[in-house]
C-alpha cells in the first residue's frame, strides 16, 4: 500500500478493500468540521475501552436495523482497537459517532503527540508493526473490518475516522 | 466483565474464561495467574469457549503468558470452540505462535 501519499487500498480478510486516506487537519475540518455527532463519549482511561464499546452497541442497537452480527461484532472489535490505542499511547480523547447512509462512522480523536513522525505512515497499518511491546495488530484489525479509514495526525494529536458499511457486510 | 474460573487445578491447569478480555479486564486474569504461577505446573490451558469478546490486547496477554512459561518449559495452549473468537484468533495469527485446541 502507499506510504504518506493521499490514498491507498488494501484487501481485507474477507476480500473487501479498505481505503486508507491520509489528510491534514485543515482537510479534516473541511470534510467534517460542520457535522454534528449523534453521540459522543470521552476516552479517559482503561475502563472506557469496555464502556465505550457497550455504550456504542446499546446506542446503535436501538437505532440501526442493520446493526447485527457478524458485522456488529467485527465493527465493535475494530473500534475497540482504536479506543485502546488512545488509552495506551495518549493522555486521552473522545469517540464521536455519526450515522451515514451505509452505516455508522466513528471519529476517534486523541490529544497525543501524533503517530511517530520518523516512521513511514504505511508501517502503522502493517500486521506486527508496533512502537511499543504490543502485538501491533490494532490498525491491521481496523483495516479488515472498516470500509474506509481517514487518518489525520500531527503533533496536535490524531484524528481517526472509521467508516463502516453495513449494507455490503 | 471477565470471569476466570480455575476449571482444573495444578499441575495441569485449565482456566475457563467467561465474558470479555480486553485492556480493561486483563488485570482480572493477571490476578489469577499470579495465584498459580508459583505452583508446580506441568501445563496451562486457556479455555475461551465462554468468552464473547477478545481483542488484540487480550490475545497479546495470552501470548505473553505463553512466552513467559515457555522459559520454564511449561506449555501454554488455547482451547476454543467459539467461532467468533476463532475468527479473531486466526486474523491475529495466534496459531502460528501457540497451540490452539
Amino acid at each position: 500500500m502507499g506510504c504518506s501519499c493521499g490514498t491507498s487500498k488494501e484487501l481485507s480478510a474477507n476480500g473487501e478493500q479498505c481505503t486508507v486516506i491520509i489528510i491534514d487537519h485543515e482537510e479534516y475540518e473541511a470534510r467534517y468540521g460542520r457535522q454534528k455527532p449523534v453521540v459522543m463519549f470521552p476516552i479517559r482511561g482503561q475502563s472506557d475501552v469496555t464502556l465505550t464499546r457497550h455504550l456504542v452497541d446499546e446506542y446503535l442497537k436501538e437505532r440501526l436495523s442493520l446493526w447485527k452480527d457478524p458485522a456488529r461484532a467485527r465493527i465493535l472489535l475494530a473500534l475497540t482497537e482504536a479506543v485502546t490505542n488512545v488509552v495506551k499511547h495518549t493522555p486521552g480523547g473522545a469517540l464521536s459517532v455519526y450515522i451515514d447512509a451505509v452505516g455508522p462512522r466513528f471519529h476517534v480523536i486523541d490529544r497525543g503527540k501524533g503517530l511517530h513522525p520518523d516512521c513511514p505512515m504505511c508501517k502503522f497499518f502493517r500486521k506486527g508493526f508496533s512502537t511499543t511491546a504490543s502485538l501491533g495488530a490494532g490498525f491491521f484489525v481496523m483495516m479488515q473490518y472498516f470500509r474506509e479509514i481517514v487518518l489525520c495526525t500531527s503533533s496536535r494529536g490524531t484524528k481517526l475516522v472509521l467508516c463502516s458499511d453495513l449494507k455490503s457486510g | 466483565m471477565l470471569k476466570v474460573k480455575i476449571a482444573q487445578n495444578p499441575p495441569h491447569v485449565i482456566l475457563a474464561l467467561e465474558g470479555e478480555l480486553d485492556m480493561a479486564t486483563g488485570s482480572i486474569l493477571e490476578q489469577v495467574m499470579e495465584q498459580i504461577e508459583s505452583r508446580d505446573l506441568v501445563d496451562i490451558t486457556f479455555s475461551l469457549d465462554g468468552l464473547n469478546f477478545i481483542d488484540s490486547t487480550g490475545i497479546g496477554q495470552l501470548i505473553g503468558y505463553y512466552k513467559v512459561f515457555a522459559k520454564r518449559d511449561i506449555p501454554v495452549s488455547i482451547d476454543n470452540n467459539n467461532a467468533e473468537i476463532e475468527e479473531i484468533l486466526a486474523l491475529i495469527g495466534v496459531r502460528e505462535i501457540m497451540g490452539v485446541g
